[in-house]
């Protein structure tokens, strides 16, 4: 599992272009030193080092080396990402996002408790939020389809049986509360918006299926707390008691792990 | 009576030295901030005068930096400490003004710029407080006329502090990737 586990991680380093290592060190510099006051400053610097062929690796650096690790900088890096002003490097910051959260998805360690996965995949759900639902932007399902996810760990755990039948949403649950937790800085996408009552109202199914851990109900109790909702204020519409849905999802693969296509159509192919 | 020594741990720290030339310590502050992965770190060095003045030196060369030292007034102080817990700005370069070591958990790197004179000190700069202690890296620019006072502390501490090695695994002192 050990092994596994940094097969994994090492698969977060795709194989892009690096720059030469004199421009690497000074990347690694810039984001040891950006701040809220030198943001316009380090961008400035930042567009002179990095020419355009190292945006993937540029982005890949700012994802897999910062923000799945360093939560508290997470609006900061959006901000630089934003005063940099460069739409390409930021659809490759954003592909690079859902990337690394399908691998960890698909990682075969997701249901054995692997603390630090279950980290990155938090981090990258938090980063996912702020930088769409928390601009206004949607999360497309062709992108990442959150409700399936939720469902199918749901099912899948429950083919797996117990012990390990909570494993799945134990790692889904908390990625997905993340993600929607920036919902209460957005225009568009704070309650009562339906896509996002839609999702809250799957959570709390989970939240009150019978023997559900004490950890996951916490998750959706913290963020029903964060998004000022109580919970007898959202509709809940049985889907986990679906029977066609149940057999939809005990068929299918994740279909919620395609590659991300709508990124994607706004880059040429490599 | 109160040891406040004993409330300290240097678990979870590893502690590299790196052999160098008064001259030379601001150039080896550039390459380690060039090469490692920092979310947040604490400079110490020995007098007010040397924490204004590499302050100064290195916002020049553009770090994100706050100072405080002991010459401060309290509230200022405060103050300027408060901000930088909040991530206001990324490096503090300091003198010695912590009795109880650093619990700020997004500190990961701490550098003694200035390589201190006892090993109580240096417990209070490295130090953790916390039952466990956070995950991080300490490196010591050591001069010449450091060298026994490198031993000294080692000793004293029952610690082993290693020199730089070229590069520094990250599962060393970045929490999530343990």
């Amino acid at each position: 599992s050990d092994q596994d586990d940094k097969k994994t991680v090492e698969q977060l380093k795709v194989k892009h272009q690096p720059p030469p290592e004199g421009v690497q060190d000074k990347i690694l510099f810039i984001f040891n030193n950006i701040s809220q006051d030198n943001l316009n400053q380090k961008a400035e610097e930042w567009l002179e080092i990095v020419e355009q062929q190292f945006y993937p690796w540029a982005a890949q650096y700012l994802i897999t080396e910062r923000v799945s690790i360093e939560p508290n900088f997470h609006e900061l890096y959006l901000q630089f990402v934003e005063t940099l002003c460069q739409n390409e490097y930021a659809n490759h910051v954003l592909t690079e996002t859902y990337n690394n959260i399908k691998i960890l998805l698909k990682s075969p360690t997701m249901s054995s408790s692997n603390a630090s996965e279950k980290n990155y995949l938090k981090n990258l759900g938090s980063f996912l939020g702020l930088y769409t639902l928390g601009r206004n932007k949607p999360i497309l399902q062709i992108d990442l389809d959150l409700k399936s996810l939720i469902i199918e760990s749901l099912h899948k755990g429950q083919l797996a049986g117990p012990p390990k039948d909570q494993e799945f949403l134990l790692f889904t649950v908390p990625f997905v509360c993340n993600v929607l937790r920036a919902v209460s800085s957005s225009k568009v996408f704070a309650p009562p918006n339906s896509w996002t009552m839609g999702l809250l109202g799957l959570l709390i199914e989970i939240h009150n299926i019978p023997d559900i851990k004490l950890s996951l109900k916490f998750e959706t109790e913290l963020l029903l707390k964060d998004l000022k909702t109580d919970m007898s204020s959202v509709k809940i519409k049985g889907i986990l008691l679906c029977e066609n849905l149940k057999e939809k999802y005990k068929v299918e693969q994740l279909v919620s792990l395609s590659l991300p296509k709508s990124v994607n159509s706004m880059m040429a192919p490599q | 009576e109160i040891n406040l020594m004993d409330e300290l741990t240097l678990l979870g720290i590893t502690q590299y030295y790196a052999y160098v030339e008064e001259k030379q310590k601001v150039h080896c502050l550039n390459t380690l901030f060039s090469k490692l992965q920092i979310n947040q770190s604490i400079i110490f060095c020995n007098s007010v005068s040397r924490v204004e003045l590499l302050a100064k030196k290195i916002t020049e060369l553009g770090y994100s930096c706050y100072y405080i030292h002991a010459r401060m007034q309290q509230a200022h102080r405060n103050r300027i400490f408060h901000d930088f817990r909040k991530g206001a700005c990324r490096n503090l370069v300091c003198t010695d003004l912590f009795t109880r070591g650093i619990d700020i958990s997004s500190v990961n790197v701490v550098i003694n710029f200035d390589f201190p004179k006892n090993s109580e000190t240096y417990l209070h700069r490295i130090g953790r407080s916390g039952r466990y202690g956070h995950l991080g890296v300490a490196i010591n620019l050591i001069t010449y006329q450091d060298r026994y006072d490198l031993y000294k502390i080692e000793q004293e501490l029952g610690t082993n502090i290693r020199p730089i090695p070229q590069a520094i695994d990250k599962r060393l002192y970045v929490a999530e990737y343990q």
